[in-house]
């Protein structure tokens, strides 16, 4: 035993020896305490940075298991997707979050909550901190109205949830709030957004921040979301009213502040500081260093593969390429003026088809090439592209000219997800639903006006005179269809309507082919073809054969899809939530 | 070669932790009959809060040679040595992120959002520990294990036997299932979870001379292990549901589905149709060239509990397929032998039990830059209705987990092989050299059983294999 002995006497003499408690002073060099944040307003901005580009939206936006493009989810374009195929699951929709996850939509909220409760906490002067958190707001405001216009109520968190312990646990799992009581809590926010942010930020470094009229001008979409058939289907005056309320401070806050439609319909995507028409955007930039850059990947991913690294998305359908109107600003086959024939589909149609659509033969500069002309024909069954468009047409919307193909994947192009003519498109539908025709009448001249439409001898830029309630929202919905076109919207104003299965449903999506005749054109067609005139190429060259895109189903959108189902997975996760009443559940999205 | 254009940036972090140890051992031997051992262990780690830094881990362990007892020694024949052990540790440990305890920010780069045209993004703050849990502490862990060790004819025969039983408490869990999703951040870690792990090895040898120059050895072993989960970390909507893990394995088996055939021609969908009307495979109408399943349960009513089957499959008709999913036997086989200067040894092993499916990415479809293996050849279309694999079309109809993929689990291989000749020392010296040594060492060399017949037994057939290599050495003494 004595062995043993020694050796305790050594284990407790080295525990004396408090010199090694420093190997025990560390600090966590790779973070720092929100105590060193809070104080200083340069850092409190740097975490505001960080909410902006968690929240900001994406280039036309996805839904769906895959996730599919909108535009594919629509008229616009061509996508297969489950929703269409009318096979979509329970679990499918996952926006909802299906676990706990710091980086989906109430990730995002939680550090937008954070952020809130931190900075109220911090010691910065009181008019910082408020325009810091309205900041913060809108982006809550914003996450809110993404998760109840695709499932109806969903739990309201406001504050960072604790959840260290049984009993704080159990105090997070909460029920959902209602739809109107979510509604309610969106425009809470955005009231607050409204009141501390400027009217317009003097410097230019801070273009692409939230405005007054940003705020607004959401409210103001959100409330026309209130307003409709999906979440109004009584069509009950008092919702339209507050839309039209909303939309009208919208408008009168822009304006007031220097917005307003741009000049130009195709330019103004390329304009970025003080473009009058950008109301709320995400900005994109033109770094290539991996650390600075943020590129714009709409404009690669929808040129044709061969003017850039990856291209083809967004192709256009045939029955997109059909809706647009005659240069009079009548639907096409309408128009007495203007004749329509699909052998000569682009000729006299609104400016904005030009602007919109590219076209075997369309002059599209591209690569900074001013005299390019697409062309996307066949030749005894092969495409002359080096990849051929599908529906054999490309959006040129917002596909910069100038840039080289090797530099397309690095575009700079900011995203305008709230234009002025959607503000104004807003106002005229909710005006439209208090019956204030006139309004409407006024809105829609202008963005005919702007389009480049000729106003016509009754100064009415082709729209119908005197027309009904029921008359001027369809009106309105197709205008938004083609001022819109592919810029996300068509699948949600569809939806919000009611409207997918008559618009979609039982059909099957359209591309065309354009064949090169095998006799009577000129040998040298190929090398010549850009100075030959395109009603002569298409009248005598060309053959034009239609060819379905969906070739699997008929679409079959379904009625509960207005309201998605909460994931199963997520009502596992908490046992709280309650399914629609579209899915087996009791909780009634309309209430 | 890199063909990725733009500006390449590194980025460099620097971390600090800190742990301190006090550790003392004693030992006690009597007669090399009565053995004893403690040790003492007095950590401190700075993944925890000051006031819950040390952890005191105390372990003991006991033998008996019973073979040197007298009663032993004079009595009994043919046993060269008996030993019985056993011993108990009260361990922990400290597996958890630094500065768990602390709510911290940290600032990044290339997460900025971009204001004003085209400026770079900037810094950011961001919340890197969004929760803090001051009370982690080392969580516990108490080991048990017993073992004999037995020698017969002349110390050539040896076996040995094991078991052991871990109860661990208080692990140190990050809690995801359990948390409702409203709260929108990894939690920090948390003393919670409880598994108790147990299992048993056998092994006997021999090894043995014969004459002067022949030497050789023989070592094979047979282990089993497995766990039960005591306190588990579940979604509150599945307690009491199949899916419930506690108080099971964390290997219960397969999940996947019930699979019940191929749909060959129209004829066979429309009389399954006739019989279940309605049915459905994840949404979409059978067609020929599916393949289907077993409806099992229908999905889960208001209160949270499955309805009877109804026709369509979905996730609700996962099911667990079999008892165990991994290999939970393992087997081996040692052997070396020696002739004069010259060797020989191998390494072999495997193991069984469970039960092992064609990989994801094989099942998949292909794309355009990704190949499959060779099986998919044989798959349906119209005119090969009779084909071993679905119409790769229909791809989530085939690609889930089901009896449909099943392989066996079972495998074998010669792990390791040595070989290796000294040249006799006077050849040597001729040379001016002291030793002169060839070997021959090959790493995996064969495969004694591999289920797969389109790639080795471990890792993906699209990904780097498993390398077989073989090394010739020369080892030269001066």
């Amino acid at each position: 035993m004595k062995l043993s002995y020694k050796v305790l006497v050594a284990l407790f003499s080295t525990l004396a020896l408090t010199s090694c408690m420093e190997v025990l002073d560390k600090t966590d060099l790779s973070s720092t305490s929100g105590t060193l944040i809070f104080k200083d307003s340069t850092l409190t901005q740097l975490n505001l940075d960080y909410i902006y580009d968690q929240n900001l939206p994406v280039p036309i936006g996805s839904l769906g298991p895959e996730p599919t493009g909108l535009s594919g989810l629509s008229d616009e374009s061509y996508a297969d997707s489950k929703l269409l195929q009318g096979s979509l699951l329970i679990n499918e929709i996952g926006d909802f979050g299906t676990k706990l996850d710091a980086t989906n939509n109430y990730g995002k909220i939680r550090v937008i909550n954070m952020f809130l409760s931190d900075v109220n906490a911090g010691t910065l002067p009181q008019f910082t901190k408020n325009k810091l958190r309205a900041q913060a707001q809108f982006f809550r405001a914003w996450r809110y109205f993404d998760l109840v216009r695709l499932y109806g109520g969903v739990p309201l968190v406001l504050s960072p949830l604790a959840a260290v312990g049984v009993e704080a646990k159990q105090l997070a799992f909460l029920p959902r709030n209602t739809t109107a009581e979510c509604f309610a809590q969106i425009v809470s926010d955005l009231d607050s957004a409204m009141a501390s942010v400027p009217g317009r930020w003097s410097a230019s470094t801070d273009w692409g921040r939230i405005t007054k009229g940003a705020a607004a001008a959401l409210k103001g979409r959100v409330l026309l979301y209130a307003a409709s058939p999906q979440f109004n289907p009584t069509d009950d005056q008092t919702k339209w009213q507050t839309a039209y309320t909303a939309n009208k401070q919208a408008y009168d806050l822009l304006t007031a502040n220097g917005f307003g439609l741009h000049a130009s319909f195709d330019q103004l995507w390329f304009q970025e500081v003080n473009n009058p028409e950008a109301v709320f955007i995400t900005g994109y930039n033109t770094a290539t260093g991996d650390q600075t850059k943020k590129n714009n990947g709409y404009d690669n991913s929808t040129r044709p593969s061969y003017t850039g690294t990856g291209g083809g998305s967004n192709q256009p359908s045939w029955e997109m390429v059909k809706a647009f109107p005659m240069l009079d600003g009548k639907k096409a086959g309408e128009s007495t003026k203007y004749t329509y024939s699909d052998q000569l589909f682009f000729k006299n149609r609104d400016p904005r088809f030009d602007k919109t659509i590219a076209y075997n033969g369309a002059t599209w500069p591209l690569n900074g090439n001013t005299a390019y002309k697409v062309w996307t024909y066949f030749v005894g069954g092969k495409t002359i592209e080096s990849k051929a468009s599908n529906t054999g047409f490309y959006t040129r919307k917002a596909i910069n000219p100038t840039v080289g193909a090797g530099d397309a994947q690095y575009s700079g192009t900011d995203w305008i997800e709230i234009r002025f003519a959607e503000v104004m498109l807003n106002l005229a539908e909710s005006a439209v639903g208090i019956n204030q025709l006139d309004e409407a009448y006024t809105q829609l001249k202008a963005i005919r006006k702007r389009a480049g439409i000729e106003a016509g001898t009754d100064g009415l830029y082709g729209l119908k005179a005197n027309m009904t309630r029921a008359e001027l929202f369809d009106a309105i919905l197709y205008e938004r269809q083609i001022e819109f076109a592919f810029e996300g919207k068509r699948f949600w104003d569809l939806r919000r309507w009611k409207l997918i299965e008559k618009t979609l449903n039982g059909k099957r999506r359209t591309g065309v082919t354009i064949n090169l005749k095998t006799t009577g054109v000129p040998a040298d067609f190929a090398t010549t073809r850009d100075n030959v005139s395109l009603d002569k190429a298409y009248t005598d060259y060309f053959t034009i054969a239609f060819k379905q895109l969906d070739t699997k189903y008929d679409i079959a959108w379904k009625p509960e899809y207005y309201f998605f189902a909460i994931p199963q997975t997520a009502i596992d996760n908490n046992p709280k939530l309650i399914q629609n009443n579209t899915w087996g559940g009791a909780f009634d999205p309309l209430k | 070669m890199r063909y990725a254009t733009g500006t390449q940036t590194t980025s460099e972090t620097e971390t600090e932790t800190g742990f301190l140890s006090y550790a003392g051992r004693i030992n006690y031997s009597y007669a090399n009959k009565y053995l004893f051992e403690s040790a003492i262990r007095y950590d401190a780690s700075t993944n925890f809060a000051p006031e819950y830094r040390w952890g005191l881990f105390p372990s003991f362990s006991a033998g008996w040679v019973i073979s040197e007892e007298p009663f032993f020694k004079n009595n009994v024949r043919g046993i060269d040595y008996l030993k019985l052990r056993g011993s108990l540790g009260f361990m922990g440990g400290d597996a958890t992120k630094p500065y768990n305890w602390l709510t911290s920010y940290s600032i990044q780069t290339g997460k900025a959002a971009v204001f004003g045209g085209n400026s770079d993004r900037g810094l950011v703050v961001t919340p890197n520990n969004a929760m803090a849990n001051r009370q982690a502490r080392w969580d516990n862990n108490t080991k048990y294990n017993i073992g004999l060790d037995m020698q017969f004819l002349k110390s050539r025969l040896s076996f040995t036997a094991d078991a052991f039983y871990d109860h661990r408490y208080n692990m140190l869990t990050a809690l995801t299932s359990s948390v409702p999703l409203l709260v929108g951040a990894t939690l920090p870690s948390e003393n919670y979870a409880s598994v108790d792990g147990f299992g048993t090895e056998l092994s006997l040898g021999w090894n043995d001379k014969i004459g002067g120059d022949w030497s050789y050895k023989v070592n094979t072993f047979l282990s089993w292990s497995d766990n039960k989960q005591i306190l588990v970390d579940v979604n509150k909507g599945l307690i009491g549901t199949y899916l419930d893990p506690t108080g099971r394995s964390t290997d219960v088996g397969v999940l996947g589905y019930h699979y019940l055939g191929m749909f060959r021609t129209q004829q066979d969908v429309d009389n399954y149709l006739e019989k279940n009307p309605g049915y459905l495979l994840f949404g979409a109408a059978p067609k020929p060239g599916m393949l289907y399943y077993q409806d099992v349960r229908g999905p889960k009513d208001a209160s949270g509990n499955y309805t009877a089957p109804d026709g369509k499959i979905t996730t609700d008709d996962l099911d667990y397929l079999n008892k165990k999913s991994g290999n939970h036997f393992g087997f081996g086989f040692n052997f070396s032998a020696s002739y004069r200067s010259f060797s020989i040894a191998a390494v072999i092993g495997g193991s069984f039990g469970g039960q092992a499916m064609v990989e994801g990415d094989a099942r998949s479809q292909a794309t355009p830059t990704a190949n499959r293996p060779q099986f998919w050849a044989n798959h349906w279309t119209p005119d090969n209705p009779n084909a071993a694999y679905p119409s790769p079309y229909y791809k989530d109809t085939y690609t889930v987990d089901s009896e449909f993929w099943y392989r066996s689990s079972t495998q074998a291989s010669v792990r390791n092989l040595n070989i290796s000749y000294g040249l006799p020392g006077r050849w040597a010296s001729k040379a001016g050299l002291s030793t002169v040594r060839v070997y021959l060492v090959a790493t995996n060399p064969l495969n004694l059983y591999n289920p797969y017949d389109y790639k080795a037994y471990s890792g993906n057939y699209n990904t780097y294999p498993v390398l077989r290599s073989f090394s010739l050495g020369l080892n030269l003494g001066l």
